[in-house]
């Protein structure tokens, strides 16, 4: 039986989860309610923190959906019902009319333009109109209309019928009476997002009541240069506003409306907004009301700091507005008390955005009522474990990712997408399918027949450089036959029109003008691939990002557009067709690092069936997890959460764990990688825990698993994995007494290499808690009251120095001040490291439980107890935990000379606090592992400013890395809680699996090749090869391998006798872009 | 008829629009100047990229070429020393570039008209603030002697 999976919803967790199983050999049926797949991604203008045009970075992957024979797409669809038989899943899905014949319909909006009736766009939010039949949205995914039954003339009159008179191709039927079929799956994933709230529950705003009262995602469809408004922003009279306010948490951290929970996405996206919106009306003044900003996660705090402080693009103001007011000329008075000044103010302003929550999409509840889930206390799909089951239901088989469970960024739902692709394959027991390759057509023909395609991208090149006259332009140079342009190319639209020129016009090359193609390559290389061409027989002039987008004079735009295009056209009739062949895969898997999100990886490729090495560099597994205490919200010690998850990853027999070891050399490339392995793991399993060998150990050390409150020897033992004694090989002098005290034997000081041979490496090292320096700065070290929360957590431990009873350390807990932001954001570290506002609140929590009488403060500069952790931070404030605001230009001053003081300015009281202090907790965030720069180079695989490794893409490829093949995990990438470690832990996984699942993988392509004639084996290459990829032949010649080329090109440059060239990049693909640039060249071909 | 023109109307025309190429690698210097567009940072339009899999493929003919064709100014750039996508491939692109410019010097013509930049994938600003600097420089050195058009 074909392995199968049902992933209903079709947003951006869907689709992800949807890409990864099919590529992993699942068949893959994706139900979505709407008319095309997309989610609310489509409806943004663009991404934080990088500002990428939404649908222009979501389009591949909805292009890619479609064109995957391993998914089936229905739309327009919902779950009927659900049973299980034998282990399977019979559900029936429901499909309502969408009286428009998919297999007919051509997508060419004819109907839409001859349907007579309008109505307000859902999709726009209300905002602009659309008709009784069409397109979701102009790229939607199938490319075809939808007839909304209740707003259609023929359905309520029983006369028109002009959509169907005009189609020429009959795709109209009116007689659609929809379907349900019934299909069986292994396992099924929930991925049915959440939907903003609608904020009449706050009628104090006048939402809907109020002409110039918007909420922010109707703000991103004004935003869109393919909105209602084309991209203006105008207010309800059409007039652009000149003052807007902006207001956070509508809806969120609100128990009026029952959210208690915060949205973890409104203080972005509303950054975000008030950025976009300066653009567009430079001259507006924008006001931001906020309870606290909660830029936590990669680059948002610096997007932050520099919308707020560095360009000031708005006025913030602490203070949630009690009431608006519309005035008779439709500006609106706000009356709000400014916490920071405790004044009451009113603010005019012409308009006013609502930064609205998010909640549980309609229809959560009668679909966990069909599949026999549970829901949480906020009407989301409820985890099996909030920290270690975040993609998991309660109810084996079923899966959870994106906003479904919680309120979720893109990256997270991203995480949560891929990583639930993993966590559903360890429930198929079945076969895996792959489509075949398609295929390297050869180029049957000399003629060079250019096609050139010009792309509007909705009005993203359209507005500044005149696509027309480009077009035009284009039709005359050398070779070409044919030009068009498009609004959007990478629609599936625009896309087969490109197909069908290919086809029509015999065109053998062909030139996309358009956006870059480090991002739009491969979905124009396959459409040309689709057609019938050599998929190398294509380049693209980069009109966009670095033209339209940079140039705002627009005859400079068009002439620079005009010379990349003449430039691309020149290169593409020299390109020649490539091909790529077929090398095994090697179906292991190797991650480096034993923590939380490693071991999740280890345990979701061992249960798929795979084979896995586990390199960790403490003699121990578990990285940061077993030192902790308790982890929230499970209230469970971390070591019990650890063992459990090692011993999942290692029941399966896969696991082949390698302590004290460290990757000494990583050779190869995707699919196949070779990997030198050092291990010092100095005693062997027949240790029998006697102990001899610490008494004869001369060497004491801290322990850095009591993070430094205790003491050890070099060689010791922790209650964790493996159950033996352990040298930590930093610290042992190799003297040996150890050895001969051992009655087994069992220790050998050698180091072992091992080699190991694997398909794809995952990198989960993790990071480390705290900066040394900038702890420093708070007396740390110097009072024994002072500690981190690391040393909190062991204090707390029954297992830990002080068997749990904290006062044995402290002496009394009678007054004590958690520092949030110890070490992060205001000095050196000038980044959120996100968990800490979390930990830090914990702590406090905790200490409060224990120590119901004694002060205790929170000082916090903004509090980002992000998404439902809200709940901790409301739970230690009815606790009575005191929460003080700080401001970094005041950072609080610790003093210790004559007993442990704190001196803070009170941000909101406006007063001075003097706290004599028992216990000065430091909430310490994270910062690289040690040495990560080295195992940077050594797997070629780039850090970000930093340290911490860098992504492929930090909203849809959080998990890859630009060395394919290797991905990463958990706190390597970035600080984050336990949850969101484990599912980037199974995210990882799910892209290792899409390399091991397959017997072999395509190579070559871009890589050089050797000329035998000319080469005189002088070695020149083979020596600076980075990749060790050339090799001397039978011939007695260089040749390349290559499978082991990466197409860097060095090779090329250096050969004395001109015998190398890298294909795709020849110099007479190169030299033409110069002489067409610059001379007035006459090309002839 | 429009080179008699522009001949005849001055030898240097009022505003002097520099021509440059700029050889870039795909993983650093082409991503920032993708960014540099997703951040709708502006910088003048003189100067085309030309995408490279990789610093270390610029060959020496490659520079000397784009001068002889009448370029105004030529850059390499490539990513940060020491992270290299290929490891160091910019290595190898700053020895060529140093060793063009001796070359340039030999035959007494200006090698400031040739630079090597280091940037990451995130340096944006960097790329913008390059475009400009070079566009500058080029401008005060004024069009190259070897401009086509203006042969005699």
């Amino acid at each position: 039986m074909i392995r199968s999976a049902l992933v209903i919803g079709g947003g951006i967790a869907g689709m992800q989860a949807a890409l990864n199983l099919a590529d992993q050999g699942v068949k893959v049926t994706m139900v979505e309610r709407e008319s095309s797949i997309g989610g609310i991604m489509p409806k943004l203008d663009k991404t934080f923190p990088t500002l990428d045009c939404s649908m222009c970075i979501l389009s591949p992957f909805m292009v890619d959906c479609s064109r995957n024979s391993n998914i089936e797409i229905m739309t327009l669809s919902e779950v009927d019902s659900v049973s299980r038989e034998n282990g399977r899943f019979k559900v029936n899905i429901h499909t309502k009319p969408r009286y428009v014949l998919l297999d007919k319909c051509t997508g060419c909006g004819t109907c839409v333009e001859k349907c007579p009736k309008k109505f307000p766009n859902e999709f726009d939010e209300g905002q602009g109109d659309r008709k009784a039949i069409h397109f979701l949205f102009p790229q939607s995914i199938p490319q075809a209309p939808a007839i909304e039954y209740e707003n259609c003339t023929y359905f309520r009159t029983g006369k028109c019928k002009l959509c169907e008179k005009f189609c020429e191709v009959g795709a109209i039927d009116f007689e659609d009476k929809g379907s349900t079929v019934e299909k069986e799956f292994d396992s099924i994933i929930i991925a049915t997002g959440g939907q903003i709230y609608e904020p009449d529950g706050r009628k104090e705003y006048g939402y809907g009541e109020y002409d110039n009262v918007i909420t922010s995602l109707q703000l991103e469809r004004l935003l869109s240069a393919s909105g209602p408004t084309m991209g203006e922003v105008t207010k309800k009279d059409g007039s652009h506003p000149k003052k807007v306010a902006f207001i956070n948490c509508v809806g969120s951290r609100d128990e009026k409306v029952g959210h208690d929970y915060c949205s973890r996405v409104c203080c972005m996206y509303g950054l975000k907004e008030a950025l976009l919106l300066k653009e567009h009306e430079p001259d507006a003044e924008i006001t931001i009301f906020y309870m606290d900003i909660r830029s936590a996660g990669k680059g948002y705090d610096e997007f932050y700091n520099k919308i707020r402080y560095e360009d000031k693009i708005a006025e913030f103001i602490r203070a949630r507005p009690a009431e608006i007011f519309e005035n008779p000329n439709k500006t609106l008075s706000l009356s709000y008390e400014d916490t920071q000044t405790a004044e009451i103010k009113d603010l005019e302003v012409d308009m006013v955005v609502l930064n609205v929550a998010i909640i549980p999409s309609d229809g959560t509840k009668e679909l966990a009522d069909k599949l026999g889930v549970g829901l949480n206390k906020y009407g989301f799909f409820e985890k099996s474990s909030f920290s270690l089951g975040p993609l998991d239901s309660s109810s084996p088989g079923i899966h959870i990712c994106g906003m479904a469970s919680r309120p979720l960024d893109i990256t997270d739902s991203t995480n949560q997408g891929i990583g639930a692709a993993s966590r559903a394959t360890t429930d198929l027991a079945s076969e895996r399918t792959f489509p075949p390759s398609a295929g390297y057509p050869e180029l049957e023909t000399d003629e060079k027949r250019i096609g050139v395609f010009v792309c509007h991208c909705g009005k993203n090149i359209a507005s500044v450089v005149d696509v027309k006259a480009l077009t035009e332009y284009a039709k005359k140079l050398p070779n070409v036959v044919y030009s068009e342009d498009n609004i959007f190319s990478c629609s599936e639209e625009g896309q087969r029109k490109i197909m069908e020129a290919v086809k029509r016009e015999g065109l053998t090359r062909v030139v996309v003008s358009a956006c870059s193609p480090r991002t739009h390559e491969p979905t124009f290389q396959a459409a040309i691939r689709s057609a019938g061409l050599n998929p190398f027989l294509l380049d693209m002039a980069n009109i966009r990002n670095h033209c339209s987008w940079v140039h705002k004079d627009k005859a400079e735009a068009l002439e620079k557009a005009e010379i990349l295009t003449r430039m691309a056209v020149a290169r593409v009739a020299n390109l020649d067709p490539l091909s790529k062949t077929s090398v095994g895969v090697t179906q292991v898997a190797c991650i480096v690092g034993g923590g939380v999100a490693g071991l999740t990886a280890a345990r979701d490729l061992t249960r798929n069936g795979y084979k896995v090495h586990l390199v960790e560099k403490k003699p121990y597994l578990g990285g940061r997890l077993p030192k902790l205490a308790s982890v929230y919200p499970e209230e469970t010690s971390g070591s019990e959460l650890i063992m459990n998850l090692i011993e999942s990853a290692d029941e399966t027999g896969n696991l082949t764990v390698y302590p004290a070891s460290e990757i000494a050399e990583v050779e190869g490339f995707v699919g196949n990688f070779e990997v030198t392995i050092e291990s010092r793991d100095y005693v062997d399993y027949s240790c029998d825990d006697c102990g001899k060998c610490v008494d004869v150990c001369p060497v004491e050390v801290d322990d850095d698993f009591n993070e430094g409150l205790t003491k050890r020897k070099a060689i010791f033992k922790q209650n964790t994995f493996p159950d033996k004694y352990y040298i930590d090989p930093e610290t042992c002098t190799l003297c040996g007494e150890c050895v001969k005290a051992c009655p087994e034997r069992a220790i050998n000081l050698e180091t072992q290499t091992s080699n190991v041979s694997c398909g794809t490496l995952v990198v989960a090292t993790g990071f480390d808690a705290g900066d040394p320096e900038e702890l420093l700065k708070h007396g740390f070290g110097s009072h024994k009251g002072i500690v981190t929360i690391s040393q909190v957590e062991r204090l707390l431990h029954e297992e830990g120095p002080t068997g749990g009873d904290i006062k044995k350390h402290v002496g009394k807990v009678e007054n004590v001040a958690v520092l949030l932001c110890a070490d992060m954001r205001w000095g050196k570290n000038d980044y959120c490291s996100r968990y800490c506002c979390l930990t830090g609140t914990k702590t406090a929590r905790t200490l409060k439980e224990r120590f119901p009488d004694a002060n205790i403060f929170v000082l916090y500069e903004n509090l980002r107890t992000i998404g439902i952790h809200e709940d901790l931070y409301k739970e230690a404030q009815s606790m009575g935990v005191l929460f003080v605001k700080y401001s970094f230009d005041e950072m609080p001053k610790v003093s210790y000379t004559n007993g442990l003081k704190l001196n803070v300015k009170d941000q909101l009281l406006g007063v001075e606090l003097d706290l004599p202090l028992d216990l000065l907790v430091l909430a310490e965030g994270g910062v690289p592992v040690e040495g990560s720069h080295e195992l940077s180079k050594k797997l070629r695989v780039p850090c970000s400013g930093g340290g911490f490794f860098q992504e492929a893409h930090v909203k849809l490829a959080p998990v890859d890395t630009s060395n394919e093949g290797i991905y990463i995990a958990g706190g390597v990438q970035y600080p984050k809680d336990v949850a969101d470690s484990v599912a980037q832990g199974s995210a990882a996984a799910a892209r290792a699996l899409t390399i091991i699942t397959k017997e072999a993988l395509e190579v070559g392509g871009i890589v050089s090749f050797i000329n035998p004639e000319l080469c005189a084996a002088c070695l020149t290459c083979i020596r600076l090869c980075p990749y060790g990829a050339i090799a001397i032949n039978e011939d007695g010649v260089a040749e390349t391998n290559i499978a082991k080329c990466r197409g860097c090109g060095i090779c090329t440059t250096e050969c004395p006798a001109k015998a190398i060239e890298l294909r795709h990049f020849e110099d007479d693909q190169i030299i033409p872009m110069v002489e067409q640039y610059l001379g007035e060249v006459t090309n002839g071909g | 008829m429009e080179a008699d023109e522009a001949t005849s109307t001055s030898e240097v025309p009022e505003e002097f629009r520099p021509r440059i190429v700029a050889y870039c690698c795909n993983y650093c210097a082409y991503a920032a100047a993708d960014l540099a567009g997703s951040m709708r940072l502006s910088y003048p339009p003189d100067v085309k990229v030309i995408r490279l899999p990789c610093s270390g493929k610029v060959e020496i003919s490659y520079l000397l070429k784009a001068l002889e064709e009448g370029a105004d100014g030529v850059m390499v750039a490539g990513c940060m020393e020491g992270d290299c996508h290929f490891m160091e491939g910019n290595f190898r692109a700053k020895r060529k570039v140093r060793h063009a410019k001796r070359l340039l010097e030999e035959i007494g013509f200006d090698s400031q008209r040739l630079e090597m930049f280091n940037l990451s994938s995130a340096m944006a600003g960097r790329f913008a603030e390059i475009i400009l600097e070079m566009t500058e420089r080029i401008k005060k050195l004024g069009p190259t002697p070897l401009r086509k058009g203006v042969k005699d």
